[in-house]
């Protein structure tokens, strides 16, 4: 196998100083097969535990989602390596939204999440980025929130999707391709 | 399946996101265990794992100063029995590079891409108790070997090789044991099938 990363001579210089080391085993002290829970009875412990956090959730999302605006405000009025700080911004409330969101449920956002963070990436320059593209992305979202659409929700969230990539595309925004 | 008590693990969470600490905190608190800490900066984190003790860390890849990559390294480097601690790298997506990274250079146990759910998190512990977690030290890497490209064979054995590491070799007699089986479908963004070392990774353990 090889050590991706590494140099030809870095690899060979690994392979020749190799060391095996028999680690003490910490998982295995502690944690006691044959005891304890199963994994269904984890999950539906963790089912309940996630029902009493729903309303938590949204509140924390509709939190996220008011400084997703606030730095889209941002990211209008900026330019240069302000604007590049404001994207900074967006990508990474868009990545924290989208990784809350599945374990809840919403599994839309989790989709729009991912969209925001491809499109910021795949800028060649910050002033690519559309702004008017975000604030789709970030309404979407607001709608899958503000409509508590679960799962992928159905022709709800098809509409909801196809709404958003429609205006996202127009004036060569993201989709338009 | 079998059941765990998880009740005696003392677990380090560590993710910028304090929502995310209280999430991923109560998917831990589910499968019964009772000593969590959760830190939101990763200043502290080397100083928690010496003095603390965690039986496994759980952190996130993207934070800032300093990356969850970068204090997988440090903690692989330490001095004490702690460097040996199983580590669960948590990312939001399932780059090739983070993950390549994080399992041949870092040292990282697993990698978990989020959403995180229950079942994943609970496979993805169990799968790093069961599994044969000798480390290697090169002059680059120190971490779980990662050498073996296939799940170990049953009644497999030992050998020295000419470098003088120790590897597994299987028993060809015995059948394999399967792979657990992924709860959950692949994430959203597999990496690229293309990528030929991709096909010796997995997400989970």
């Amino acid at each position: 196998m090889t050590t991706l990363g590494h140099s030809a001579s870095a690899r060979a210089e690994d392979k020749a100083r190799c060391e095996t080391v028999e680690p003490p085993d910490f998982l295995k002290e502690k944690l006691i097969k044959g005891q304890g829970i199963d994994a269904a009875e984890a999950e539906r412990r963790a089912l309940a535990a996630v029902a009493t956090m729903q309303e938590d959730y949204l509140r924390q999302a509709h939190k996220d989602l008011g400084r997703a605006d606030r730095a889209l405000a941002k990211v209008r009025l900026s330019s240069g390596p302000a604007l590049a700080e404001a994207l900074d911004e967006v990508l990474w409330i868009a990545h924290e939204m989208r990784g809350q969101a599945g374990t809840f449920g919403y599994g839309l956002v989790t989709t729009i999440g991912t969209e925001i963070c491809r499109y910021i990436e795949a800028a060649e320059t910050p002033e690519a980025v559309r702004h008017d593209a975000l604030l789709v992305y970030v309404d979407a979202m607001r709608a899958v929130i503000g409509g508590r659409v679960l799962g992928d929700g159905g022709e709800v969230g098809e509409q909801i999707l196809a709404s958003m990539y429609a205006r996202a595309a127009k004036g060569g925004g993201p989709g338009s391709a | 399946m079998e059941p765990y008590a998880f009740d005696k693990l003392r677990v380090l969470l560590v993710d910028d996101c304090e929502y995310m600490l209280k999430i991923v905190g109560a998917l831990l608190e589910s499968m019964g265990i009772k000593q969590i800490v959760g830190l939101d900066s990763p200043s502290e984190v080397l100083r928690v794992v010496e003095r603390w003790k965690p039986d496994l860390v759980i952190m996130d890849q993207v934070m800032e100063p300093v990356t969850g990559l970068e204090l997988i390294r440090q903690i692989r480097h330490g001095a004490n029995r702690q460097r040996f601690t199983p580590i669960v790298l948590l990312t939001g997506r399932a780059h090739a590079e983070v993950v390549t990274s994080a399992r041949f250079q870092a040292g990282a146990d697993a990698v978990l891409v989020k959403p995180v759910s229950i079942q994943r998190l609970h496979s993805c512990i169990v799968a790093i108790r069961e599994s044969d977690r000798t480390f290697v030290r090169t002059a680059h890497y120190f971490g779980p070997d990662r050498r073996v490209k296939d799940r170990p064979f049953e009644g497999q054995n030992r050998r020295q090789s000419d470098d003088g590491a120790e590897r597994l070799t299987p028993d060809m007699d015995r059948k394999p044991t399967p792979a657990p089986a992924d709860p959950e479908p692949q994430p959203a963004e597999p990496p690229p099938a293309e990528d030929p070392e991709l096909e010796y990774f997995e997400i989970d353990v």
